[in-house]
């Protein structure tokens, strides 16, 4: 009986090693294009976003290439991290909005949550009228 | 044989230009630039990444026409225009188009003036905004840009411009940032003095 239950457990828990590894990310570097709306402004440009297995690193740059803001992911406690940002963003209370809207936003792009024809997400933090929206880039540069 | 290595290192090592030399240097590409009416080319930009150990390419197109006109377009992977045109700026992405008065935003005004000076080589004499020095190779001068202004500060650390010195001209910007990113700007099939088409740099 015992050598029955073993075999039970270690099936099932093979079999959840197996999926868990199925949904296990690989490191890859997924593109998106960036755009936050804040009111009557907003900031463009591409997040590149490095999915590695217990975390996500993406950093935001405008199109010209200037860092704007750098985070990281942390999958198992669901936190953001802010790594670096801009001088003129760099206030307390910006970046504990960003940690909090960001976790929104990675949750859903981890989830694959993307209900638009073009697999993008957005997400509205409607006490302060933020919109973000992730929108993956799917021409390639090859160089 | 040693002697001939250290020849062969001494001819190929990049040397720093005189203060002399520089200003003759300088005085040589604000003439070329005098000169130069109209420039378009290709461009491949690569931003490298250090915290993601990854780097982004994108390409696309630049016109400039003296003294006040720049069509800065980025084809791939994304789409992206920026057109100076004067005091008007306007800036289209796929979702939206804007356009702003470059004297009602300081910010944009750094960066417009910052894009046309490099491209063309005036932001060496720029005294008040930068810091320069030369170094001269076989191929190209390097200068070196150190900026001076709290705005500029804030995104850059440096700047470097590599001109050819066959055809006097930009051939690459390096822009680095204080996080140890820089972005690599290449600028290719460049093409001097030819009419440009000014719908390229219609803001409306």
């Amino acid at each position: 009986m015992n050598r029955i239950l073993f075999i039970m457990l270690w099936l099932l828990v093979g079999t959840s090693v197996i999926k868990a590894q199925d949904m296990e990310p690989e490191d890859t570097v997924s593109r998106y294009s960036v755009q936050i709306d804040i009111r009557n402004a907003y900031i463009s440009g591409v997040c590149i976003m490095r999915r590695e297995p217990q975390q996500v690193t993406a950093s935001i740059v405008n199109e010209f290439g200037v860092s704007a803001l750098t985070y990281r992911y942390d999958r198992a406690k669901q936190k953001v991290k802010i790594l670096s940002i801009m001088k003129k963003m760099d206030r307390w209370y910006v970046k504990r909005m960003l940690r909090k809207d960001l976790r929104v936003v990675m949750q859903q792009l981890l989830n694959g949550d993307e209900a638009t024809e073009d697999r993008s997400v957005t997400y509205e933090n409607k006490k302060y009228k933020i919109k973000y929206n992730y929108t993956p880039l799917t021409n390639e540069v090859k160089e | 044989m040693r002697k001939y290595i250290y020849i062969l290192i001494m001819c190929l090592a990049p040397v720093v230009a005189s203060a002399q030399n520089q200003a003759a240097i300088i005085e040589k590409i604000n003439k070329i630039s005098a000169e130069m009416k109209t420039m378009e080319c290709d461009f491949v930009q690569t931003k490298h990444l250090k915290m993601l150990n990854d780097k982004m390419v994108s390409n696309g197109k630049m016109y400039y026409q003296q003294t006040n006109k720049l069509r800065w377009e980025y084809v791939t992977p994304y789409a992206y225009t920026f057109i100076l045109n004067d005091n008007k700026v306007m800036l289209k992405n796929q979702k939206r188009t804007d356009v702003i008065d470059v004297n009602q935003n300081k910010m944009f005004k750094e960066i417009a003036r910052m894009m046309m000076n490099s491209i063309v080589g005036k932001c060496l004499s720029d005294e008040k905004a930068f810091k320069t020095t030369i170094k001269e190779t076989p191929n190209e001068w390097v200068a070196t840009l150190i900026p001076q202004k709290k705005d500029m500060k804030q995104m850059w650390t440096k700047l470097i411009l590599h001109f050819d010195r066959t055809k006097n001209i930009v051939a690459q910007v390096e822009m680095h940032e204080k996080t140890g990113d820089y972005t690599v700007i290449d600028l290719k099939n460049t093409k001097t003095n030819k009419t440009i088409d000014q719908k390229q740099f219609s803001v409306n």
